[in-house]
């Protein structure tokens, strides 16, 4: 019966649902409903949607949890990796931080050309793979120290994130001027196009003109103006 | 979690698992190591060679009743499983 009222807070098709209950259920049982619609409620406010069975895992974080991870990758702009799939909330967020800044410092692109992240941001066989560079957290506990905050003990960690945070934004920042110049590129050229069609249209007016013996208006005989004037009356 | 290094997880493996995963979902693998170890044997026995990288991703799911767990897999044809699976361990997800 709670495993069932659990179920109903989710929009699962009847696939999912079957899944949930035959595998995941256990990931449910860990967390009670109210702090099911805590979670989904935060989620939902992030744009994140919990589709798949296996996503039910999260739960298992904790709201508090989950919110801190939000607020790391919110700082550089990352949370679309939560959007993206919800089951990275269970990664430790100050891994894949490290992974982002560290390809940042290098320009290494850490984004495939669809928008989606490299899996190498996610796993440390692939990181290796990758950079033979070993960047994981080296215990659990970590995760749990307050990152932003200004406690003693870890001021010099808080320093140096918001320092990399500062370098991100400054980054990102340049990435979206480059974004705006190429925009008026584009518009000035489109501008630059009809300019050179409009006078591509009167070169021809004007070759049309001295076909028919014409070089400019005032050229124009003035009985040719008293015919015309005679036809229009 | 060192009875998963008798299931030839090394300590980076277990490492990671620690790192990437929900506390509460840790906390009860860690009170459930007979259940779970009999869902690895039942994998490991089956054939299923990537049964290391199984676990680490689908963890959650070998917290299932042992009955439950075998009923799950023994739905399909053991080769043909053992194939999907070492091609791509998401079908887990589909199973």
């Amino acid at each position: 019966m709670d495993l069932k009222e659990k179920l109903e807070l989710f929009n699962f098709s009847e696939e999912e649902r079957r899944r949930a209950i035959e595998k995941h259920a256990v990931s449910l049982s860990l967390v009670s409903t109210e702090e099911i619609k805590d979670i989904l409620k935060f989620l939902t406010s992030k744009n994140v949607t919990i589709t798949k069975a296996h996503e039910l895992t999260i739960f298992g974080n904790g709201l508090a949890e989950i919110e801190k991870k939000f607020a790391i990758l919110e700082e550089i702009h990352e949370s679309d990796i939560y959007r993206q799939n919800p089951s990275m909330i269970n990664r430790n967020v100050i891994d894949i931080y490290k992974k982002i800044n560290y390809c940042i410092q290098i320009g290494k692109p850490y984004k495939k050309e669809d928008g989606t992240y490299e899996p190498f941001l996610f796993s440390s066989k692939a990181w290796q793979q990758e950079f033979n560079k070993d960047m994981t957290v080296d215990n659990k506990e970590t995760l749990n120290k307050e990152i932003i905050t200004v406690e003693p003990a870890i001021q010099n960690e808080a320093d140096t994130i918001n320092n990399n945070i500062v370098d991100i934004n400054e980054y990102r920042k340049a990435h979206e001027d480059m974004e705006k110049i190429e925009a008026e590129k584009t518009s000035f050229n489109a501008i630059r196009a009809d300019l050179e069609r409009e006078l591509a249209e009167l070169d021809s007016l004007k070759n049309m003109n001295n076909d028919m013996g014409y070089v400019g208006i005032n050229d124009i005989p003035d009985e040719q103006f008293e015919i015309g004037r005679g036809r229009a009356a | 979690m060192k009875f998963l290094e008798k299931y030839d997880f090394n300590k980076e493996e277990i490492a990671e698992f620690l790192n990437n995963s929900p506390k509460k979902l840790i906390d009860a693998i860690k009170k459930s190591k007979k259940l779970v170890s009999a869902n690895i044997d039942y994998l490991k026995e089956l054939g299923v060679t990537n049964y290391q990288q199984i676990f680490l991703e689908y963890y959650d799911m070998f917290l299932m009743d042992h009955s439950n767990f075998v009923e799950v897999f023994s739905k399909y044809e053991p080769e043909d499983l053992i194939e999907k699976l070492q091609k791509n361990i998401k079908v887990v997800e589909y199973l």
